[in-house]
């Protein structure tokens, strides 16, 4: 048994001094005996006792229950009350003090012992738990992380500083609420919103993570976070309710959205610089037989301009002409040759998965241009053959084309639609549509041509590369307008190849196989 | 009779070469064409030149190294530079240099004729077109 310091208030002497004894029997030290409560608060502010036996009547304008009270508030000491009787009043009174006991006199010794054993033992309990709760409040404000915790029905009973802050409510205007008012998530894209990580923890009786969603604060601040919700299992395995866990991840997202940037910036530079080497020496290749042409003329017409005209001498220089200029006829077609002529790597692969990794590719590009992008990918879509990243690049391009569209558009919607999906037979395809202004009927025949390009600072060669590509596959690649604006690029691809049978694919081949 | 003053010109690609040959010389000038400056540079020609087309970009040494070199050697020559790469400030490195003319392929045949007749008029030891 702890010894505890007793302070006794008791208006009559004798049963004090007999509890005193009994104290002193029991183990304890008595700091203090008066028959006043106003005294009995002054003693407990300054001996601080472990516990306060406290008569209800006593001398003085203070009665029991009124310095219970008091020395409650002032030294949160437990108070048992001393008592000869207990009129329901009275003991409703002093049960609002938070007593730990009573005690009726008169009693016995082992009374008085166990009745203070419990209210010690009560005490400290209290403490710990008060002290663990300032821990976990204090543990709970310093983090960087948002805390929300909820009850079973998913309502707030508690919130930290930082979960303040990002939502924009306070921890009293928002206890017990519904966690989906004060936490309003939304996919990033999509702008659907999403069920609370709290609600959906509840449902599966399990931690529920969500690596990047939108959190629109009370204010209509947007914000990026990370969250996870789990539930708060208690020993009977019933739900007591659930913790929400979630930061504000935007500069981690600015960050990687930087480095997507780049690697797009560098996969654009790259094609450029591609596109750029072969339009130097494709310019080249037909400079040099230009160059023979122009000067071939000028010599013929010399030639011609003499006094006599020079005819035998004109002839051979208009027969260089007619060389040079099949020279760079020839140039020319054996540059779409070679355009049509890179053999593709043909490998199983998951389609949907090599499209959702180029519109990661694009994402930052759509939000600059706030453009919302919606996917229909086909869950029951096989493995499908094809040369992955000549695939991903004919849909990168599609995609960016789409972008270009819209962002050169302004309209009221901006969705970049991308579907995928099983055709008849073994075909499967893919569509990327886009609600920019659309493609002029005049130029739809001649955009898969080379070198045609209706934007300002094109090359001319994407579509028709990508035309090139598809058509490596065995598949088609076409175009059309989209009702009431924008159109749709679709291409088809064979599901599956027979296997063994090796494939060289240097001719375009428009017809679809497969089926 | 005088000798015509000898014009040189120096061009990788056969078609140009033949037909930079075929123009001056439907001018009445008197033309030899190599496919390469060292080519040029291994024959009795050099000591005759009165006026060097070369093209920029030549298998070996360059159109330009070329004219730095017989600068170098004490043969300053009058030179006309061609390409079909050309860039300002090549041009104007070429020019600040001494080059005469700077033409970008394909080179306007009756501005190729003028500066070729300006630079023959102009040298000491030159003739006009017969």
């Amino acid at each position: 048994m702890t010894p505890a310091k007793v302070l006794i208030v008791e208006d009559d002497r004798v049963v004090a001094r007999d509890i005193q004894q009994q104290l002193r029997r029991l183990g304890h030290e008595v700091i203090g005996m008066t028959a006043r409560g106003d005294h009995a608060v002054g003693l407990a502010e300054q001996a601080r006792p472990d516990l306060v036996l406290m008569d209800i009547r006593l001398e003085g304008e203070l009665d029991g229950v009124e310095a219970a009270g008091q020395i409650r508030d002032c030294c949160r000491a437990p108070v048992v009350f001393l008592t000869a009787y207990a009129d329901d009043e009275t003991v409703q009174r002093a049960s609002l003090t938070e007593p730990f006991g009573y005690l009726l006199k008169p009693f016995e010794e082992s009374q008085l012992r166990t009745v203070i054993e419990m209210a010690l033992y009560k005490h400290s309990a209290e403490r710990k738990l008060r002290e663990s709760e300032r821990r976990y409040a204090a543990t709970l404000a310093s983090i960087g992380d948002a805390v929300i915790a909820t009850d079973a029905e998913a309502r707030v009973t508690f919130m930290n500083p930082v979960a303040e802050r990002l939502t924009g409510w306070g921890q009293e205007e928002a206890r017990g609420l519904p966690v989906s008012d004060v936490l309003q998530i939304f996919d990033e894209v999509s702008r659907e919103q999403l069920e609370d990580p709290a609600g959906a923890a509840l449902r599966h009786r399990a931690t529920i993570a969500l690596d990047s969603a939108l959190l629109v604060s009370r204010d209509g601040r947007q914000v990026r976070i990370a969250e996870s919700g789990a539930p708060i299992i208690d020993e009977t395995e019933s739900i007591a309710g659930t913790v929400v866990v979630f930061r504000d991840v935007t500069s981690r997202h600015q960050a990687e959205e930087k480095l997507r940037d780049l690697q797009l910036e560098l996969a654009r530079a790259e094609r450029l610089m591609g596109m750029g080497e072969l339009t130097v020496s494709i310019a080249h290749e037909v400079n040099q037989p230009l160059m023979a042409i122009v000067t071939n003329a000028a010599a013929c017409l010399r030639r011609l301009e003499v006094e006599p005209p020079q005819i035998p001498e004109a002839r051979l220089a208009a027969e260089r002409i007619i060389r040079d200029g099949h020279r760079a006829g020839n140039i020319v077609s054996s540059v779409l040759a070679l355009s049509r002529k890179s053999q593709p790597l043909m490998q199983a692969f998951d389609l949907n998965a090599a499209i959702l990794e180029v519109l990661a590719l694009v994402r930052g590009e759509m939000r600059r241009h706030n453009i919302v992008c919606e996917t229909e990918l086909s869950p029951l879509l096989g493995p499908v053959m094809g040369d992955r990243i000549q695939l991903q690049q004919v849909i990168l391009n599609l995609a960016m084309n789409g972008i270009e569209a819209i962002a050169a558009t302004p309209n009221a919607v901006r969705v970049l639609h991308m579907t995928s999906g099983q055709e008849e037979g073994a075909l499967v395809a893919v569509s990327v549509s886009d609600t920019g202004k659309g493609i002029d009927p005049d130029y739809a025949e001649r955009i898969f041509d080379s070198f045609f390009t209706a934007k300002s600072g094109g090359t001319g060669m994407g579509l028709s590369i990508c035309r090139s590509i598809v058509e490596a596959h065995g598949g088609q690649l076409s175009v059309i307008p989209n009702v009431p604006h924008g159109s749709t690029f679709r291409f088809t691809l064979a599901a599956s190849f027979d296997a063994g049978a090796p494939r060289t694919l240097t001719a375009p081949a428009r017809q679809t196989r497969g089926a | 009779m005088q000798v015509a003053s000898l014009i040189v010109c120096i061009e990788d690609d056969a078609s140009v070469r033949d037909a930079i040959k075929e123009l001056l010389r439907a001018y009445g000038f008197r033309v030899e064409v190599y496919a390469s400056a060292e080519e040029f540079l291994a024959t009795a020609a050099l000591d005759h030149v009165s006026c060097l087309i070369t093209d920029l970009r030549l298998g070996g040494m360059s159109g330009l190294d070329l004219y730095r070199s017989l600068t170098g050697l004490g043969r300053p020559t009058p030179t006309i530079l061609i390409s079909g790469y050309l860039d300002e400030t090549t041009r104007l490195q070429a020019l600040s240099e001494g080059v005469n003319c700077v033409f970008g392929k394909p080179v306007p045949a009756d501005k190729l004729i003028a500066c070729v007749t300006e630079v023959l008029g102009r040298s000491s030891n030159g003739a006009g077109p017969l």
